[in-house]
């Protein structure tokens, strides 16, 4: 069984509460911050919903997500990352994931949060029922 | 010996169960395992061609040998985000 720890520049919140905004974060070496937030639709499909319960296998999904991070560091020269994601009942119109990404400059922080959404997507065990 | 089985979202609605314990014959593989467990639960062949497996927290192969006490989780694509 694996035990990953995060990289020391990362930080990474599986919670049922809901995701505040997170507090302005600057330093000298981050030219570029990127932040993204997944919000729930009231419509799958063509179907209308009241919310989105997310379940999530958290022990792995804290190892998967760790690994994400360690490959998206060796990727792209970026500085930190900080993902949350919310499990449990999400209604429509709130967030479910925020990731933001800091690096020396933008290129990289937008390739770094689109991959690491992306890899999400094929890898964390985390799975949505949409709620009428 | 003896493997636990994890079944989560989708795959738990069919199973009505989120754990069970098989006994199984040493060097057998996943493979074998899942073959054991459709036949409890046919329905799950359903998803044979997209299913996830782990064991631990680490994705497994089909064809990788089990030992004593591997927990197994039995999931479905995944959908974060």
């Amino acid at each position: 069984m694996s035990h990953l720890t995060l990289p020391q520049n990362c930080t990474l919140i599986i919670s049922r509460e809901p995701i505040t905004s997170a507090q302005p974060f600057y330093d000298s070496s981050s030219g570029a911050i990127i932040e993204f937030q997944g919000v729930v639709r009231s419509k799958e499909g063509e179907k209308q919903i009241k919310g989105i319960d997310y379940e999530c296998f958290e022990e792995m999904a804290r190892v998967q997500f760790s690994r994400l991070f360690f490959d998206a560091l060796k990727r792209w020269p970026i500085n930190t990352i900080h993902l949350q994601h919310r499990i449990g009942l999400v209604k429509t119109g709130e967030p479910s994931l925020y990731l933001r990404i800091s690096a020396g400059h933008r290129a990289e922080a937008f390739a770094a949060c689109q991959w690491i959404i992306d890899e999400m997507k094929k890898t964390v065990p985390i799975w949505k029922r949409p709620l009428d | 010996m003896t493997v636990t089985i994890h079944f989560w979202a989708h795959l738990k609605d069919i199973t009505k169960a989120e754990s069970i314990s098989r006994n199984l014959e040493v060097n057998s593989s996943i493979s074998d395992l899942l073959t054991l467990v459709y036949e409890q639960y046919p329905k799950l062949t359903e998803w044979d061609k997209s299913i996830l497996i782990a064991n631990g927290t680490e994705y497994a192969q089909r064809g990788d040998l089990l030992q004593d006490g591997d927990i197994i989780s039995l999931m479905p694509p995944v959908q974060g985000g």
